[in-house]
């Protein structure tokens, strides 16, 4: 126990607890855990590794000039939300497990970036040049002027593109038969690009499909299946289900995460399921009979 | 030789962290841990919540480290941060459809243990000046925790509770005023 003097006008001591070293410690080795490799803590190089290192990054420093065009790449981790202003003040915010490129040297006559899963994205027009501003994915490109839409390249084969304002051009690319095709967009459709093949739906509200940046999460008699495939793809867990009948319920609503903990309880109480996170193995399981 | 926790000295290690030093980043945790855990206790009483949050606050710390501003006050700072997660935590669980109000300010409750009486005044309970701190608003409450348990001064409790410094310094006195009045060793 610790006390100091009353302060000015209390009139009485105020009385912190005392913390073990032990806590402390085993607290930073916990968040440690939590960083990427490259975060504090992780061993520091030897001498000789440093000057190896060094050399080689020269080696590099004279490769990455030479190699040109280069590239910024910003990747986020499981769980992580982040927002990117390109030089353009194009706003990028990037959902989990996602990755964006862009050039180093950015030229705004030639705006482009490469997108490896989701991303939200509100474009600065520029009305003076008209220059378009282009978003790659592995199966199409979106060309636009300046507008507001989200881009899903997040699940394997398939891509989705919502689009919440203005215009766009979507250009489509068969990997396989080299096929391309180009479909224009207008505020509150969504195209699905699957399989070679492509559909366009409308959604009243389409924003919801950009309520991720928010941290919001929109279910429209959402199976647990997918919902189950989202947290694969944004969180990093594998999903099992403990029974395959749980698969199908359906998740209606909107809740509000802002991380894994908050969705795991979440989704625990609107579906009255029960989580269990193992080994990184997320467990579906429910206690209620009538649901099995 | 660290520097005093109140000091503005930390600022030194706060630009250090920010340009991706890891000692001094941990050298961070290692001084501010026990004032971010009591802190996150009073606002939550949730021991595992409690060290969560800080693990979320200097994990999040890290990985943001290039868009974070330099600050003078470190440990205002770090209080105002965690409070936000600890707020957060408790907005994520209120799901909309639900239709449960949020909390924007959290409510701090004293214990017996948080108060030593003065020798002359030994004949009150402390449990009874716990029960006085307690029937304070929740603002006064946060007040009274950050100037006194941790000793922050009234332009950092500002920046904490997000207000402005004449703000933070009515709350103060106006908590000290009841506080006093509630207060009387003889009698009673």
């Amino acid at each position: 126990m610790a006390f100091k003097d009353p302060g000015e006008g209390l009139p009485f001591f105020p009385v912190k607890k005392q913390i073990e070293d032990q806590q402390i410690r085993e607290s930073w080795r916990n968040i440690r855990q939590r960083l990427p490799n490259t975060g504090p803590g992780s061993r520091k190089p030897a001498a000789w590794r440093l000057l190896a290192g060094a050399a080689a990054g020269i080696c590099l420093l004279v490769l990455a000039y030479l190699a040109i065009p280069r590239y910024r790449t910003i990747e986020t981790a499981y769980g992580e939300i982040r927002k990117v202003y390109l030089p353009d003040s194009t706003l990028v915010v990037l959902n989990s497990n996602s990755s964006l490129r862009y050039p180093v040297r950015w030229e705004d006559t030639m705006r482009f970036v490469r997108l490896e899963g989701e991303a939200f994205f509100e474009v600065t027009q520029k009305p003076l040049s008209g220059a378009k501003f282009t978003v790659q994915t592995k199966l199409l490109d979106v060309e636009v002027q300046g507008t507001v839409f989200n881009v899903n390249a997040g699940i394997a084969g398939r891509t989705e593109v919502s689009l919440n304002e203005g215009r766009v051009l979507v250009k489509t690319k068969n990997e396989r038969t080299g096929d391309t095709g180009t479909i224009r967009m207008v505020p509150g459709e969504v195209l699905t690009v699957e399989e070679g093949a492509y559909r366009k739906t409308t959604d009243q509200e389409v924003a919801r499909r950009s309520a991720w940046i928010n941290n919001d999460f929109y279910f429209d008699s959402t199976p647990l299946a997918e919902v189950a495939m989202m947290i694969e793809r944004k969180y990093g867990h594998p999903v099992h289900f403990k029974h395959d009948s749980l698969r199908s319920l359906q998740l209606s609503g909107t809740m509000h995460a802002e991380n894994f903990v908050q969705f795991e309880k979440a989704l625990e109480v609107t579906m009255k399921i029960t989580l269990t996170l193992q080994a990184d193995t997320l467990y579906i399981g429910s206690d209620n009979p009538n649901q099995l | 030789m660290l520097p005093d926790k109140n000091q503005q000295n930390w600022t030194e290690y706060w630009n250090a962290f920010l340009n991706g030093n890891p000692d001094a980043f941990e050298m961070l945790h290692r001084a501010f841990y026990p004032d971010l855990y009591l802190y996150a206790l009073k606002i939550r009483q949730d021991r595992e919540l409690a060290e969560d949050a800080i693990q979320e606050l200097f994990t999040k710390l890290w990985l943001k480290r290039d868009s974070l501003p330099e600050v003078r006050h470190v440990k205002a700072y770090l209080m105002k941060a965690l409070r936000r997660i600890l707020l957060n935590e408790l907005r994520g669980l209120d799901l909309r459809s639900m239709k449960i109000r949020l909390a924007h300010q959290p409510g701090i409750i004293y214990s017996a243990e948080d108060i030593l009486l003065k020798a002359e005044e030994r004949q009150l309970l402390a449990e009874k000046v716990a029960a006085v701190l307690n029937s304070l608003s929740k603002r006064q409450r946060e007040v009274i925790y950050l100037r006194y348990f941790e000793e922050l001064d009234f332009e950092e409790i500002a920046a904490v509770l997000g207000v402005n410094y004449q703000s933070a310094l009515n709350l103060s006195q106006r908590a000290l005023n009841t506080i006093r009045k509630n207060f009387s060793p003889a009698g009673e």
